[in-house]
């Protein structure tokens, strides 16, 4: 299977334009010839500096100790990023102190001496241009920070993001993984799920009774961010953290669940490119999550009745949501006493303990309320829900906490407390490998190697100037390693993760460009089904063990017999398999299918006449080609396999889709047919579903 | 789907599992294979079946089966305050043993679990008492001596996903084979390797992994079918083929080898299975909107069909979630409670529809039991737990183990020694002792079930006036 990896047309990315037009250039031919490089260029120290032609602005992520490309590498690069200039594929040349190439179409020269890139001809007036010496260029052409062929740029996307389209492609193309990178983390995070909830009017007070639990509607308006919103990589960290820092709308909530939830993920969204100690924080007194692990509610101990601090958050904040049960080298592999004893972070003590910081706190209630239709008594108004816990001091525990070695006086003020708890947590040396492993299996590989862990650790541990759990920092480090951007991960047996079910839909749905013409965005409304994407139903995990332990390791495999873990085979089962099938074949053709996409509420009962695909893929692109099934599908295994589907694969694929032809000329609905049956074919290769 | 399953047999598995232990173990195991070549106690043509309910979250057992005499009720009462439940409310669902308990001690189950309690006094079930995961009997000051080099304590203990890892496969999270898989294995060679050995009915289910026997999962509707694989995708029979192969073929790449054998086995697997349970109508009614019921269902039809199957040993699991009363102790562990007992009622009675009341034991296991000390409106992790063991062939009407004294206290009166503070219990039977009382009605000789539960061999004797017997009597 090859790949169009040069790609013109994509590559002319708006920077370069702005660039020719600044310049004042015209590309037109000029003279020259191959043979020699211009007399008037041949001493380089004429040369005027023009740092800004062929580079963008320095990149934040730049190592000093990237490796130099060589003249091949450099030149190859160029010509993908800049045709305009350089426009055919030339051999180098050598001439004197220069090696460089010739470009007949335009006139151009590019050649490097020494450790400098200079440019002549047209593009420079005919002027000696030095635009940057090699290790300017270095974090440009090496492939860790910018593909060479738009596969490596799906990999990339396919990893950062949800799904991987022409126009995210041409963006990383032009821009460089870290480009990109920074051009999304200085994206602001867009429309609030609040804010969208409570637009479709889900603050009513009426017999859809949104008040109370057991409703859906969050989920609506997350598929609706996840599906559209410009911010992938948000988007997909802000996920991510719901797995790591898990709420679950299946179990106890305030009222207006699906606004408090709301809160909790607008919350996560605005927090992943913060600080982690921050996000900590927020996570921890959120309402969302006070209600679910019962810091809502916790009181001081009270001897006269034998009541004791509720434990459930101070233990699941050490076990899950920061240092784990173990100490970790900084590589993530445990520490072990002289016996070989893996040693535990902390113990039964250190939860009591500590389980007494977490006491005076209460959903925030007060305000306006409301009397529900049904039942009565009252309610707070909704818009409660976008307030953190407060805390009542009265409530909360005088006496002294000892944990992991820190002592917090008897007495110390509840705010004052939680402050030196939260911090004792977040400086533990166990928190960047705890957090760091697993936001690589989240996004990139299942069992990285522990080599991988420690960078990511080191990132977490100081971002390179100084400052501790800065996420941007996590973030690239876990997406521009060379485990994650090196071609080896490609051709080892182990490498990659098993794409989580719920995320093959939604990829499908923002490659096609799915979006809810009635703008109700009722994804898994033919009926309640709490089995939608069989086993991973975001946002309503059974447990705050999320839907697979990132320790689970697949009995009776390959992966077993060495220990390594593969989280999501902790939901592959004979049931599971066969309803993912199913529900490709319910949904690729024409499709989501909702139940009275007209209205917001949770009404089965009542027909509506707008019942229907109300969430159908944009196939228009596939359908322009489907007639050549090859070309279908090496579009296809580009977009969501990011290439990675072989070429015996694909052959097998095309093979079966000539079995019923098409052309040009065939109906519509014959070509939109096969499309949804190539996408079938690809989406149930194992090669697509274990993402490397 | 099992590449020379019909070669294997007890004795591989033997020689396997020994190399294992002494491989992970300091204590070589002195092991006669020769000897052990004899066991036959598969070979028999009857059928019997392990039925593990597992509650996640962990049981609040002092609400579950509840001290109902006088005396004691009042110690639990003052120790629970506004979650104790009312002694008036007991008299229903009071048990009443063959043999009463010593010293005027009597329990009740939860008011809500009256079908259960009646299971228990029509001789149908029995009760254990405190039973939790440990490596070696252990009082409570050995316990509190940190010195774990002579007195190991279960790793990770008061960590639910770890803990409810360890109950089924004596391994904190990671873990890949579990004692009822393993017990799976013995049976496989007598089951003609058969794939419908070992049944999970709710997902991932590490207890019924083993070495060698898969573990095959089944959804509450039975096997599910690929409808595109019997016409094709969207009426395109031609690609049928192509797509069962790409679904299904071996790959070098392990996670994708992985993915694709699961798949196989569930093609494999559905026609059959499909095929046994089209014959299979229960009388019994299972309750609705009961989570468990309906996973007890699927295990019952497949029971029902076990000749079809070819199966005459089954390990299965069932599990129900929700048990983590932080909080909501009162408002929803009764419900729960309620739904374990109607559904486990049902499944036994169905179990007698079908004739094979004594061919089938059920049995209830959690992450732990909780703290005796109330939070305010809940109660936290703890460490052993009561559970029940359900069946023809279960020594019902009887408890079996040591009764806990209702105690928070932190003195060296006796009723103190059997908590490790806020009344979270210390075991005073082993889930090793447990699942060899199970083993060995199932068919495992003792010296399979040493290597199936490979920290038996420090139990079968007494300490600090316990015994720990490596049988605990209760399974006929």
């Amino acid at each position: 299977m090859s790949f169009d990896d040069s790609d013109s047309s994509l590559a002319a990315a708006p920077g370069v334009a702005a660039l020719i037009a600044t310049a004042g250039l015209v590309a037109a031919c000029g003279g020259g010839d191959s043979e020699t490089w211009p007399e008037h260029g041949r001493d380089p120290n004429n040369a005027r500096e023009a740092p800004e032609l062929l580079r963008r602005h320095g990149l934040a992520f730049s190592s000093a100790s990237q490796r130099l490309p060589d003249a091949q590498a450099l030149f190859d690069w160029a010509e993908r990023n800049y045709p305009e200039f350089f426009p055919s594929h030339e051999v180098n040349r050598r001439f004197e102190a220069y090696t460089y190439r010739w470009y007949p179409g335009t006139g151009n020269y590019v050649g490097i001496a020494g450790h400098d890139v200079y440019v002549l001809g047209p593009l420079s007036n005919d002027e000696l241009l030095r635009v940057g010496s090699l290790a300017d260029f270095a974090p440009l052409v090496h492939p860790r920070f910018a593909p060479a062929t738009r596969a490596q740029a799906a990999r990339f996307l396919l990893q950062a993001q949800i799904a991987a389209t022409d126009e995210d492609i041409a963006a990383v193309m032009a821009q460089g993984y870290e480009g990109w990178l920074q051009a999304q983390f200085a994206l602001p995070p867009g429309e609030l799920a609040w804010d969208w909830l409570e637009q479709r009017g889900y603050g009513a007070v009426d017999r859809n009774e949104y008040y109370d639990g057991g409703h859906p509607f969050f989920d609506l308006a997350a598929y609706k961010q996840l599906l559209s919103a410009p911010d992938g990589l948000r988007k997909r960290i802000q996920l991510a953290l719901t797995e790591y820092f898990v709420v679950s709308l299946a179990s106890t909530q305030p009222p207006w669940p699906h606004f408090a939830y709301a809160t909790y993920w607008d919350g996560l969204g605005q927090q992943a490119f913060g600080n982690f100690r921050e996000l900590l924080e927020f996570v921890t007194l959120s309402a969302s999550m006070g209600a679910f692990l019962n810091t809502a509610g916790n009181e001081k101990e009270d001897p006269a009745t034998g009541r004791v601090p509720d434990e459930n958050y101070a233990r699941e904040v050490m076990q899950l949501f920061t240092i784990g049960l173990y100490e970790l080298y900084p590589d993530g592999t445990p520490r072990r006493d002289a016996q070989g004893r893996a040693i535990e972070t902390y113990g039964t003590e250190d939860v009591t303990e500590l389980a007494r910081v977490f006491t005076g706190y209460q959903i925030d209630d007060s305000g306006p309320r409301i009397t529900p239709l049904v039942g009565g008594g009252w309610r707070p108004a909704h818009p409660y829900s976008r307030r953190p816990m407060r805390f009542v001091s009265t409530l909360h525990s005088p006496q002294h906490a000892r944990f992991l070695g820190t002592t917090i006086p008897a007495g110390t003020p509840g705010p004052q407390a939680l402050k030196i708890a939260l911090d004792t947590l977040f400086k533990h040396p166990n928190v960047g490998p705890f957090f760091g492993r697993q936001l690589i299996q989240r996004l990139v590989t299942s069992d990285p190697s522990p080599a991988y862990v420690g960078r990511v650790a080191a990132a977490f541990d100081d971002n390179g100037a100084g400052v501790r759990g800065d996420l941007q920092a996590v973030i690239a480090a876990v997406l521009l390693d060379e485990e994650a951007r090196g071609e080896a991960g490609l051709h080892s047996p182990a490498f990659g993760r098993l794409r989580e079910p719920a995320l093959r839909f939604l990829q499908w749905g923002r490659t096609f460009r799915v979006v809810s013409k009635a703008g109700s965005w009722k994804w898994g409304f033919p009926y309640d089904n709490p089995d939608l994407f069989h086993g991973q139903r975001l946002f309503w995990s059974p447990s705050v063990f999320n839907f697979f332990r990132p320790g689970y390791v697949p009995p009776g495999t390959a992966l077993a017999a060495r220990g390594a873990t593969a989280p999501e085979f902790q939901i592959v089962n004979e049931s599971t398999v066969a309803q993912y099938v199913n529900l490709l074949e319910q949904t690729l053709l024409d499709g989501v299918w909702v139940h009275a996409p007209d209205r917001p509420d949770y009404d089965f009962e009542t027909p509506s006449p707008a019942s229907g695909f109300d969430m159908p893929p944009d196939y228009s692109r596939e359908i322009a080609i489907a007639h050549d099934a090859r070309a279908l599908v090496d579009r296809l295994n580009l977009l969501m396999a990011a290439g990675q589907l072989s070429a015996p694969t694909c052959a097998r694929i095309v093979a079966a889709l000539e079995t019923v032809p098409v052309d040009h000329g065939s109906p519509a609905r014959d070509l939109q047919l096969r499309v949804a049956r190539a996408l079938m074919l690809v989406m149930v290769c194992p090669e697509y579903l274990v993402q490397k | 789907m099992h590449p020379n399953s019909t070669h294997w047999t007890r004795r591989t598995f033997l020689r396997r599992a020994s190399s294992l232990a002494l491989a992970g173990s300091a204590a070589p195991l002195a092991l006669n294979l020769a000897a052990l070549g004899e066991a036959a106690a598969f070979n028999a043509d009857d059928y019997k079946a392990l039925v593990c309910v597992f509650l996640f979250g962990g049981n609040d057992h002092a609400n579950t089966v509840v001290h109902a005499d006088a005396e004691r009720h009042e110690r639990y009462r003052r120790i629970r305050g506004t979650l104790a439940l009312a002694r008036d409310a007991l008299g229903p669902t009071l048990l009443r043993p063959a043999q009463p308990l010593s010293d005027g001690m009597q329990y009740a189950l939860h008011p809500r679990m009256g079908a259960l309690a009646a299971l228990f006094n029509s001789g149908q079930a029995a009760i254990l008492f405190n039973v939790g995961p440990l490596i070696v009997p252990l009082t409570k000051a050995q316990y509190l001596s940190g010195d774990v080099a002579r007195y190991p304590v279960p790793p990770k203990l008061f960590s639910h996903n770890d803990q409810a890892s360890v109950w089924q496969a004596n391994n904190p999270e990671g873990a890949t084979r579990g004692w009822g898989g393993l017990m799976g294995d013995l049976a496989l060679a007598d089951n003609g390797g058969s794939l419908f050995t070992c049944i999970s009915a709710t997902g991932s289910g590490l207890f019924v992994s083993g070495d060698r026997a898969m573990n095959y999962q089944v959804s509450k509707n039975g096997a599910v079918r690929v409808f595109a694989l019997d016409h094709g995708p969207w009426g395109g029979s031609s690609m049928k083929a192509t797509l069962r192969e790409l679904m299904t073929e071996p790959r070098t790449h392990e996670l994708e080898h992985a993915y694709n054998r699961v798949t196989a086995r569930s093609l494999g697997a559905e026609g059959q299975v499909s095929g046994a349970l089209a014959g299979v109508q229960l009388r019994t009614t299972f309750p609705e909107g009961n989570r468990l019921a309906a996973e007890l269902r699927i295990v019952a039809r497949l029971i029902a069909a076990r000749q079809a199957l070819g199966v005459r040993r089954q390990v299965f699991l069932c599990s129900l979630g929700g048990f983590d009363h932080h909080d909501h102790l009162m408002t929803y562990h009764p419900g729960l409670v309620q739904q374990v007992s109607e559904a486990l009622a049902a499944f036994h009675q169905t179990t007698v529809e079908l004739g094979v009341a004594d061919k089938v034991t059920a049995f209830t296991a959690s992450d732990f039991g909780r703290a005796l000390s109330s939070n305010g409106n809940g109660t936290d992790h703890g460490w052993g737990s009561h559970h029940f063991v359900i069946g023809g062939a279960v020594r019902g009407r009887a408890f079996y183990g040591v009764p806990p004294a209702p105690s928070i206290g932190e003195t060296t009166a006796p009723d103190d020694q059997w908590h490790v503070g806020h009344g979270r219990l210390l075991p005073t039977t082993s889930v090793d002792q447990m699942a060899a009382t199970l083993g060995r009605w199932f068919g495992a000789t003792d010296n399979e079930l040493d290597l199936v539960l490979p920290n038996l061999r420090y139990f079968g004797g007494s300490q600090a006036g316990i015994d720990y017997p490596r049988n605990l009597g209760f399974m006929a």
